[in-house]
């Protein structure tokens, strides 16, 4: 993973083959789980998909759908009415970032190109809040996949072979965002 | 947190009579303190050393107070923070 800034603003991603298609893998994932938990096909007008009604009204059972998707308030009943008004205006923006995501990577139609080749996007001001929100929402599903719940949870995951991998594709999706928003932070 | 004044508000014998609601974003092991400023700083518009602090506070405090007024105000800030994937809620202050 590299990054560079780019002389008009923004910047640049340059990512290996292989993870661009970890990342498009990840964001697939992503984009099923939210999928799941959609009420309606999503409308592809931003704005009626934003303005979407119809989340459900309980705390979803899923411990990544319901990191996503937290109670707002503290009263049960208030939790649920406002689950009903806001969730699947939510569930839609994630997914339209997460599209977002994997059209930039463009790894769908590249079956015939080469392989080894790294991928190049360039992250503008304009789709900057999709890649970070997106990588947010894997790293926010991801812990709550293996149970990382307080910062001391990472070096115990970290050490246990049946977590480490994913630890460190969690820390690898960090390292790209954190990267990603300190170029901008300076630019 | 220093109280933003609203010099146009034309209830604030209301405001002052009635509990404010508050925006309250809770401290967790993911999102990254960058992204946090990052969040604080594009949604509410804060300045880079305004959006540290509150964020500093949130690591710290395990929470904080990022906004103040109406419950339909908060509600709304609370969904964008969702949007943005940081732990929120809605309270009435005095709550706590």
């Amino acid at each position: 993973m590299r990054l560079l800034p780019l002389p008009e603003g923004g910047l640049r991603l340059r990512l290996d083959h292989d993870e661009a298609q970890l990342l498009d893998r990840l964001v697939t994932q992503l984009t099923a789980l939210l999928q799941s938990h959609s009420s309606t096909a999503l409308d592809p007008d931003p704005l009626f998909a934003s303005l979407e009604v119809g989340g459900s009204d309980a705390t979803p059972e899923d411990p990544a759908l319901a990191r996503l998707f937290p109670d707002a308030f503290e009263d049960e009943g208030d939790a649920s009415a406002f689950r009903r008004l806001t969730e699947q205006g939510l569930v839609n923006r994630k997914l339209q970032d997460a599209l977002e995501v994997t059209g930039a990577l463009g790894l769908g139609a590249e079956t015939l190109t080469d392989e080894t080749a790294s991928v190049e996007i360039d992250v503008t001001e304009k789709t900057m809040p999709a890649w970070v929100r997106t990588l947010t929402s894997l790293r926010l599903a991801i812990a709550a996949r293996i149970g990382l719940e307080r910062e001391s949870d990472h070096a115990r995951l970290l050490a246990e072979d049946e977590t480490r991998g994913t630890v460190m594709v969690y820390d690898w999706l960090a390292a790209i965002l954190d990267s990603v928003l300190r170029m901008h932070e300076t630019s | 947190m220093a109280a933003r004044t609203d010099a146009s508000s034309s209830s604030s014998s209301q405001l002052l009579a009635e509990r404010p609601w508050q925006t309250v974003v809770w401290d967790d092991p993911v999102n990254l303190m960058s992204y946090v400023t990052y969040v604080f700083r594009t949604h509410f518009g804060f300045d880079q050393a305004h959006a540290e602090e509150l964020m500093l506070r949130v690591h710290q405090a395990g929470s904080a107070v990022v906004a103040e007024g109406s419950r339909e105000a908060m509600e709304m800030h609370v969904e964008a923070m969702h949007g943005y994937g940081l732990w929120a809620t809605v309270r009435q202050a005095g709550a706590q």
